[in-house]
């Protein structure tokens, strides 16, 4: 099969890239890219430890073939954290306890940062939707409401 | 300074136990740091299983059975051997040494070779070099069967003219309790009630899929890598597999995205397939299953139809109980069947299933039947999930007909410190039963709460009805087996920091983060100078398996011994140094200081340079095993498990009449722990383990069709989500344990079991119709309410 | 041995060619090129999931997501104008639609997660064809029309002539496409509701769907006219006509209200399902739903009139 060539901004970076037309973002940013912290947990769009921002929007990545996002801004969990910093989700999760086995987080993260990115002063019903994509088996999901609510009090209004 | 030695006493008959003193102020037990691998997993970095890339290694793939029972007539390799780009393709004959395996009687060939026996049963394997050509090399091998009749239910199973599964018929074990005398218990009762419950099959649905790596090395060891609850139970099995002895197996795990359980069987199953894969071929293989793969093939939790018969006086005392339970364990053994003398799930269900309650007279029996299902396996609760709603409903349901209120009725007959047990265990030590309900009554506000559950007329006006209910239990620390000890090597380095060598895995529960606050407790160090090394069986030493809320307790003691020697040699070093006798001296906070003066002191990393510079032993080993069980598998009494933790849960909920559909509003969980080693990490336990009883009380199901899972993803097998919680408040107490590191036992697996049945309790209160049958899914209930409406009389 | 029959579901998926084309007419000469063997993708989140279950094997997919134009919300000469690209969080946030369909916004904002209703279009839940589609039956009672389009030209399908079986509409995949959805707004004096019944609070499929549009005199008491849709009921998504016919200038009263939910109930078809639910069980509440969605949306002219 010929490649494709194809390219994005991936976590701020330009990315060049050469795939198969059939290949799904969630394994080019796995394995071409090498950022392994984008799960698969059921590749069908169910459980939500593939999610990603891509264009401003959280999706499920293992539904979304990787052409097309040609020419398109994706985040990754490993795109949160700035010059070693962690983002404010990332280290309310720690204090809070809202992480267990981790395989979720990712999903949770980037759902709840596109959750504030829009709407910076959620109610723990709205916070509860945002999160409704991403399956948890370990924490029963109550940590996790605690720290994105404890972030969205800190936060300046426009700037997750 | 001088600290208070507390000795707190505990009565056992007329004996009086003293307790080790208790530390007054702990440095880092009892307080919660935040877990040694949050971070990573924040930041996404975490390398699990399935993130490790290993160029060169082959892709594994399973060829599995689509029927329930068959003969196989004839397997064809020709065409799938010969494709491009496969390597090779096995089937029974190519396993090396013994063709079975499975966590306690390996009894599940690792290939079928004459019949299969269940969907998804294995029958050949492939390797290949990528994952496309191995699909297409199971496309190609041709398989013949001929259909035999299946049977799905454990009732029909057990008659004797049903279709043998396995060799020696489909009754697999029996267990069972006999105390007094049942009979005359009955006779002599004022009321009396028997009903039957059924408990489905339940997926654990752990968000990180199995997968493995199998890397067979030149010296004729192998290396099998991936995420596992039970290390050397998967070298015990893959070494008989291989025909090679164990000290060449070497597996390694790898951070759990969870278990629950199902990560105890699992990696046994994975691991000797891809390892029998990587011996025949001499490559590493990389296998991974699927979501649908995983829920076809692997174990579940154990369903169950399990009648009941309670007799009490009017005043609520409880005088007979009588059991029977149809336990369904689908293909094949996994941890089903009795590990003497109380271990297996089948024993620890009978064993459970009268509840915490003083009963004298007490007779249950378990059967534990093979049918051509998915085999049940360990799922958090191990057994006792099934019997608590059981035996919760039916006290529930009693408390209703005695016109009592059920906190009352429970109360009145539950466990307190010296009750004996339906099996004739003595509590003698650490029972906070009492005191979970008195708490949890009061932060619920039970009395305020509390009503009689309506009548017809009450129901039928209303859109929506609020109702509370409630549910108490009991769990085990510990397997209950003979062979349930563990231990520990524990390495100081001259510069303070610490390694644990030990096998208990992490899988998001927090081991390792709660046995390194334990490990610089003992040692006096901080906690981010501990590391745990991944468990290796080739490092560690045998620790038994990450299950049976044990963790924290058998690892913590075998830990607070492996520290004693190295203590000893700080101390002496710090004794050198300060010129202090050793008796006034206390290692804590990285420093060793004289009890009367801490301004006296030295760095702990200058006494451990010491220590390694005058030969002092730096390191220790620990091994612990727990008080044996006694329990005696005939008579059905003794001591099966050394200690339990209790819960209390208490739930409110709101009925839609119009549809059934449930709305959990609160639910408060009371703990008796003995101690919380990290608090946060409790109450995440708590947490987690609550929802997951409110997924099996209200919508969780594996439903099965002519023995074909028919919710095979995870759209169709449905988990609660973020908009299924309630407001979960999480308390816990602390009566310590005798047998407890700090005084602790266990949490893991305690907070899922009373959960279902105190929100069916509270389905019952708010409607005046019981449910019998779980998940209590909108239609259920609703049928349920329209049955209560129609008749006027209990069944 | 077929694929089906060996019980694996690879991880990798195959089509031989992605292409993205610029405009609807390049489209559509694409999917006719290929004569059944290409298929369109705008969101994915039912092709791709049925490629990978190998319902179905397209040798190419055309991702239209490309061409512009497609992605709006407006109000035009009266008539609300939904397009193929359009997402159910585009629907369910849109501002027009809350206030002119509040009963489309509300269906769109019950489904899956935030992420497929990121993804996923409404034009492709109605070509999905389910019965029981949380947007579909919202349409329905909106008497909505969609512009289906060939290389050959453009029909306006009414939504109530759009559904011939299960899965199956008259959208001929191998040559047509959905461009378009509109329908008219409602008035001031019609209230809607979408009300959803699941064994879940989200990522479930539906038991029941129900969507209501109420136009009553609030003053007199009495109904002017109310379109009842629902699904899955039937093969494909159902309008309660004769329950609409009953409330038709009826005075509002109880009686009435339950009598129409139960001719509703009568009319339909519902199967047993293994995951959702029996036969028995879904035509209970589909009276129960009915019932409630009529109170619902008078309730809402109640607030509105006040």
């Amino acid at each position: 099969m010929a490649k494709e060539k194809i390219q994005f901004e991936v976590n701020g970076k330009q990315v060049f890239l050469e795939v198969d037309p059939d290949e799904l973002l969630i394994d080019v940013l796995r394995d071409h890219l090498g950022l392994k912290g984008t799960k698969a947990g059921c590749r069908g769009g169910e459980c939500g430890a593939c999610s990603i921002i891509l264009n401003g929007k959280v999706v499920t990545s293992c539904l979304i073939p990787v052409m097309k996002a040609d020419g398109g801004k994706i985040t990754t969990v490993e795109g949160l954290e700035k010059d070693g910093e962690l983002h404010p989700l990332q280290k309310a999760f720690v204090e809070k306890g809202a992480i267990q086995c981790g395989f979720c987080t990712p999903g949770m993260l980037l759902s709840a940062k596109n959750l504030l990115d829009q709407n910076s002063r959620p109610t723990i019903q709205e916070i509860k939707v945002a999160i409704s994509g991403v399956l948890c088996r370990c924490t029963g999901y109550q940590k996790i409401i605690h720290a994105v609510h404890s972030v969205s009090k800190t936060i300046p209004s426009k700037e997750a | 300074m001088e600290k208070e030695k507390r000795k707190k006493k505990v009565l056992v008959k007329e004996r009086v136990l003293e307790m080790p003193p208790v530390m007054e102020e702990l440095s880092t037990v009892g307080k919660s740091p935040a877990r040694l691998d949050a971070l990573a997993k924040a930041r996404g970095k975490l390398q699990y299983g399935g993130d490790i890339d290993y160029p060169g290694a082959l892709h594994g793939k399973v060829l599995r059975s689509p029927y329930p029972h068959a003969l196989i007539k004839k397997i064809d390799t020709e065409k799938s051997k010969n494709l491009p780009g496969v390597v090779a393709v096995l089937t029974a004959k190519d396993v090396p040494g013994r063709n079975g395996f499975g966590a306690i009687i390996p009894d599940q060939p690792v290939l079928c070779w004459d019949k299969v026996r269940y969907i998804g049963d294995g029958v050949a394997m492939v390797a290949a070099i990528s994952e496309e050509i191995a699909i297409q090399a199971l496309e190609q091998t041709e398989v013949e069967y001929e259909l035999l009749p299946a049977v799905f239910s454990p009732i029909e199973a057990v008659k004797p003219d049903a279709p043998k599964i396995h060799e020696k018929g489909n009754l697999l074990t029996t267990a069972k309790i006999r105390k007094g005398n049942t009979e005359k218990g009955f006779k002599g009762a004022d009321i009396v009630l028997e009903r039957t419950y059924t408990v489905p099959i339940l997926e654990h649905a752990y968000i990180e899929p199995d997968v493995v790596i199998a890397i067979p090395h030149a010296d004729g060891t192998i290396t099998v890598k991936g995420p596992m609850q039970a290390p050397f139970t998967v070298r015990r099995n893959i070494a008989p597999v291989l025909g090679i002895p164990i000290n060449k197996v070497q597996c390694v795990q790898t951070p759990l995205g969870g278990g629950f359980g199902g990560k105890e069987d699992s990696p046994i199953d994975i691991g000797a397939r891809a390892a029998v894969l990587a011996w025949k071929t001499g490559r590493p293989i990389r296998m991974e299953y699927d979501r649908e793969e995983i829920s076809l093939s692997t174990c579940k939790r154990h369903p169950m139809i399990i009648t009941c018969k309670i007799g009490a006086k009017k005043d609520g005392t409880f005088v007979a109980f009588e059991g029977t339970i149809y336990n369904e364990q689908g293909a094949y053994a996994s941890l089903g069947p009795v590990i003497p003398p109380a271990g297996g799930v089948h024993a620890h269900a009978v064993v459970m299933l009268p509840g915490p309650y003083v009963i004298p007279n007490v007779k249950v029996d378990g059967f534990l039947v093979f049918t051509n299902h998915p085999y049940g396996g360990a799922m958090r609760g191990f057994g006792a999930p099934q019997v608590n709603f059981v035996h919760e409903s039916l006290i529930d349901e009693l408390a209703g007909l005695l016109k009592m209120d059920p906190y009352e009725l429970r109360m009145k007959n539950c466990f307190e410190l010296g009750s004996e047990t339906a099996t004739g265990q003595i509590l003698d030590q650490s029972v906070g039963l009492k005191d979970t309900m008195e708490k949890g009554r009061s932060e619920f506000h039970w009395g305020e709460k509390w009503k009689p559950a309506p009548g017809p007329k009450e129901v039928e006006k209303e859109n929506k009805r609020k109702g509370v209910g409630m549910a108490i239990g009991w769990y085990r620390t510990s397997i209950g087996t003979f062979g349930d000890g563990c231990g520990v090597n524990l390495h100081l380095q001259e510069d303070g920091s610490v390694l644990i060598f030990q096998g208990l895995t992490e899988m998001g529960q927090g081991s390792y983060t709660v046995l390194s606050q334990i490990t610089a407790e003992a040692l006096g160090v901080s906690l981010e100078d501990v590391r745990v090394v991944a468990p290796d069986t080739d490092v560690a030493p045998e620790s038994g398996p990450t299950v049976g809320s044990r963790s924290t307790t058998l690892m913590g003691n075998a830990i607070l011994i492996a520290a004693e020697p190295i203590k000893k040699s700080l101390m002496d070093s710090a004794s050198e140094l300060l010129a202090i006798p050793t008796e006034r001296l206390v290692v804590k906070n990285r420093r060793i200081y004289d009890r009367d003066d801490p301004n006296r002191f030295v760095d702990l990393k200058e006494a451990a340079r010491r220590c390694m510079a005058t030969g002092r032993r730096m390191m220790g080993q620990g091994w612990y095993a727990p008080p044996r069980p006694s329990f005696n598998l005939e008579t059905g009494q003794g001591s099966p498990y050394f200690v339990y933790t209790y819960s209390t849960q208490m739930a409110e909920v709101e009925v839609d009449i119009k549809t059934g559909a449930v709305d959990v509003l609160t639910l408060v969980a009371t703990f008796d722990i003995g101690k919380a080693i990290n608090p946060i990490m409790v109450e995440g336990q708590i947490e987690g383990g609550v929802m997951m009883g409110l997924g099996y009380a209200l919508m969780e199901e594996v439903v099965m069709k002519d023995g074909m899972i028919q919710n095979l993803n995870l759209q169709d097998y449905i988990i609660p989500t973020a908009l299924d919680t309630p407001e979960i408040k999480p308390i816990y107490l602390e009566h310590l344990n005798v047998h407890g590191p700090f005084g602790a036992k266990g949490i893991g697996e305690m907070p899922n079991i009373p959960a279902a049945p105190a929100i069916t309790n509270a389905i019952a209160n708010a409607v005046g119709a019981r449910i019998y049958d779980l998940p209590a899914h909108c239609e259920r209930v609703y049928m349920a309410i329209k049955k209560g409406l129609s008749a006027t009389q209990a069944r | 041995m077929s694929l089906e029959s060996i019980l694996v579901w690879p991880k990798r998926l195959h089509w031989e060619k992605y292409f993205r084309p610029r405009d609807i007419a390049e489209a559509l000469k694409i999917l006719e090129e290929f004569q059944g063997g290409a298929r369109l993708l705008a969101g994915g989140t039912d092709l791709i999931p049925q490629i990978r279950n190998r319902e179905t094997r397209p040798r190419a997919l055309i991702d239209i997501t490309r061409i512009l134009g497609l992605d709006e919300i407006k109000l035009e000469d009266g008539v609300i104008r939904i397009g193929a690209l359009v997402t159910h969080a585009q629907v369910a946030q849109s501002s027009l639609l809350r206030e002119k369909a509040l009963a489309l916004a509300e269906g769109a904002s019950q489904l899956g997660s935030p992420q497929i209703r990121n993804l996923g279009t409404i034009a492709g839940n109605i070509v999905s064809g389910q019965p029981g589609a949380d947007t579909t039956i919202p349409l329905l009672a909106l008497e909505a029309k969609v512009k289906v389009k060939s290389t050959q030209g453009e029909k306006s399908v009414p939504l109530t002539e759009f559904f011939l079986d299960t899965g199956k509409t008259v959208v001929d995949s191998t040559r047509e496409m959905v461009t378009e959805i509109f329908f008219s707004p409602l008035t001031d004096h019609e209230s809607s509701v979408s009300l959803r019944l699941a064994r879940r609070k989200a990522l479930a499929l539906p038991i029941l769907n129900v969507s209501v549009i109420v136009s009553a005199d609030m003053k007199q008491k009495k109904f002017n006219h109310v379109r009842i849709a629902l699904g899955p009921v039937a093969p494909t998504p159902f309008r309660a006509r004769e329950a609409e016919g009953i409330l038709s200038s009826a005075s509002i009263a109880d009686g009435v209200i339950k009598e129409a939910a139960r001719k509703a109930a009568q009319a339909t078809n519902p199967r047993t399902s293994l995951l959702r639910g029996s036969e028995a069980y879904r035509r209970e509440i589909i009276a129960n739903l009915v019932e409630r969605g009529i109170r619902k949306g008078l309730e809402r002219l109640e607030v509105r009139h006040g």
